[in-house]
């Protein structure tokens, strides 16, 4: 086995990664100087710090063996998915619709033995994110929308 | 003002019912929260942040915070009954609660716990009433150039002491500083990195960035650690008394617990979690017989959850004295603040005296109601580990996405969670610690801030940092704290793979 730690090597790169980001990002604002910062001068610096200690952090990754992380791939795609999805449906259909499909996906990242649980297990939820948000604490949210109107 | 005076003030603006109720509100959910294995208190904290939203300042600081302490009093719930640690700092509590509970006594160690985490916590309110006045009294001296040298060496002292990678731990606390330069330059007024959102012209949202990094990761990580559990444990108010024998051998324990959590809970970047461990470790070397613990000694849980409840009040000594926080859970507290238009600062004790003693009060007032919540009501919680997690999920990631929504009623909101969730998921996935990128986050602003107002006094001359006594002090510990995290980096014995 190699004598590296993948994890590291990784998280290495990620820093180096975001630094680059900030550096050439930040340059082309104007930099000023250390008295008169211009708007460029801190994310510049601090990107020129995270690249130092990314190289850090992937000189360490050499010194011992480690494999990648492991990825439950479908519980992360069934939670992150159910947001974005939650995000697009709540202006259009409103919050009770777009709540009981963001349960249907989101719960999906636990096999689903009986279906129809988890049908009555979104309606229950977005019924209450309804009761709670709309029906007890005031929030200007429209529970139900005609996308065609 | 005397003491009295304050102290009355503060439970005159307390009991005010608005601040009862969501004091109680607080404590309730923290328990709930907290009590639930996987989700901490930090993430209890950011699900609920922005029911605060439309409260005043005050009032929205009695809920938070109570949402916080009760998380810590509910964690040891699972701890005990599952084996699993509600919140990483009740962890320690798994060695010796669950073993009682295996023997049967589980309603004994529940009711220790909480007495114990009562006693700490009142010790710890002790600490906040008493040295709070006096450090902010000792903080208005000071100048620009400490208040930047002093926030350097918290961020650092995040960064590195509690972290098992140092280097990583910077990282981190230099991506939250760099996240917090996204949107409109106040001096110039250039907007940066942008992405053509005006949304992002403002900068990024706070709430968002919380319930991402900690709500949204923190769900799909506890996925695949819990399975379907269940409690056989019944708890009776009969069976929760422990004996006489354990009365006495819980005294000296959970005095010795509330001292180091209290002191270690004030300390920036150390937090209630350390305070457990050294409390565990410190009952195992003074014991006459140490290998009754992990049996299901009853000093094993008193002592840290002791310790963890006096952390927890006195992580607010350097948060609302100096405006300094120790800990991501204290960094969201001073984020509501802010959005509420509190300068947090050594003057907030004077110019906001109601917002100071009035959560102070509250913290006695949330102590008593969670005594009341963790042993009559005791069976509610016990029931409630008994949801299975695959209702309760779904559910948390509604919360989050309407109530980050309901902040400014802008769909952009709930991506940027999308958008942190997945960061943070990665963040974990590369073995990260997250808390500082959400402390970096909330100071740095004020770092540049001080550091420009500090460039100005001491006309551009770098040495102006290090002349300032206080500041010098605090540039030398942050020295340290750098080189001994690049020493343990080297130093570091090579590891055996794991996943």
């Amino acid at each position: 086995m190699k004598r590296i730690d993948l994890t590291d090597l990784l998280a290495g790169l990620f820093v180096i990664g975001f630094g680059l980001y900030f550096v050439i990002g930040g340059a082309q604002y104007r930099m000023g100087t250390v008295v008169r910062m211009g708007p460029g001068f801190v994310p510049v610096s601090l990107g020129v710090v995270a690249i130092i200690l990314g190289l850090a952090i992937i000189a360490a990754a050499f010194r011992r063996a480690g494999a990648l992380p492991r990825i439950d791939w479908r519980q992360t795609l069934c939670v992150l998915l159910s947001v974005p999805v939650f995000a697009l449906l709540l202006d259009r259909v409103g919050l009770i619709p777009a709540g009981f499909v963001a349960v249907l996906i989101s719960s999906a990242a636990l096999p689903v033995t009986r279906p129809l649980s988890n049908v009555a297990i979104a309606a229950v939820i977005s019924l209450s994110a309804w009761a709670v948000f709309v029906l007890v604490l005031g929030m200007p949210i429209s529970a139900i929308r005609n996308p065609f109107a | 003002m005397s003491l009295i005076d304050n102290i009355v003030l503060g439970f005159s603006t307390a009991i005010s019912p608005i601040n009862l109720v969501y004091c109680f509100l607080g404590v309730f959910f923290g328990t709930l929260l907290g009590a639930l294995p996987g989700i901490g208190a930090l993430a209890a904290v950011s699900i609920l942040l922005p029911l605060t939203f439309s409260l005043d300042p005050t009032t929205a600081l009695v809920m938070l915070a109570g949402v916080y302490y009760g998380a810590e009093y509910g964690g040891s719930t699972s701890s005990i009954l599952l084996n699993l640690p509600g919140t990483p700092s009740n962890a320690i509590t798994c060695l010796d609660g669950y073993p009682m509970a295996q023997q049967g006594r589980a309603g004994v160690a529940l009711f220790a716990t909480t007495i114990a985490s009562f006693f700490g916590g009142s010790i710890g309110i002790i600490a906040l009433y008493t040295l709070s006045p006096m450090l902010a009294d000792a903080a208005i001296a000071m100048g620009p150039a400490d208040y930047f040298s002093l926030m350097v060496c918290g961020l650092v002292a995040a960064a590195a002491v509690t972290q098992d990678e140092p280097i990583k731990g910077l990282a981190m606390v230099v991506l939250g500083l760099a996240l917090g330069t996204v949107g409109t330059d106040v001096d110039s007024g250039v907007a940066r990195f942008h992405w053509g959102f005006l949304e992002l012209r403002d900068g990024i949202s706070f709430i968002a960035l919380a319930m991402g990094l900690f709500g949204v990761s923190e769900v799909i990580l506890s996925l695949s650690s819990i399975g379907e559990r269940n409690v056989k444990q019944r708890v009776t108010m009969r069976g929760m008394l422990p004996t006489a024998d354990e009365w006495r051998r819980s005294v000296k324990p959970a005095l010795r617990g509330a001292g180091i959590g209290g002191v270690f809970g004030a300390l920036p970047g150390t937090g209630p979690t350390i305070g457990t461990f050294i409390g565990y470790t410190l009952e195992q070397r003074l014991a006459r017989d140490p290998s009754i613990f992990g049996k299901g000694a009853i000093e094993g849980i008193v002592s840290p959850e002791s310790a963890n409840n006096a952390a927890v009040q006195t992580a607010f000594i350097p948060t609302l004295t100096l405006g300094v926080p120790g800990s991501a859970t204290m960094a969201i507290m001073l984020g509501a603040l802010m959005m509420n238009g509190v300068a947090p600062g050594p003057n907030l004790i004077n110019s906001n005296p109601e917002i100071f003693w009035g959560l102070a009060a509250s913290f006695w007032i949330g102590n008593v109601f969670l005594l009341i919540l963790n042993i009559p009501l005791i069976g509610i919680w016990v029931r409630l580990l008994q949801i299975p997690y695959r209702i309760l999920y779904p559910a948390i990631l509604i919360l989050i996405c309407v109530g980050c929504y309901t902040i400014r009623s802008n769909v952009f909101d709930i991506f940027l969670v999308l958008v942190f969730g997945l960061l943070g998921f990665t963040l974990r996935k590369m073995r990260f610690q997250l808390a500082p990128v959400l402390i970096g986050f909330i100071l740095g602003p004020m770092i540049e801030e001080n550091f420009k107002r500090a460039m100005l006094y001491g006309r551009g001359d770098f040495t102006y940092l290090v002349q300032q006594p206080v500041s010098g002090v605090f540039l030398a510990l942050t020295a340290l704290l750098i080189g001994w995290a690049v020493y343990k980096t080297i130093r570091r014995r090579p590891r055996t793979a794991r996943s």
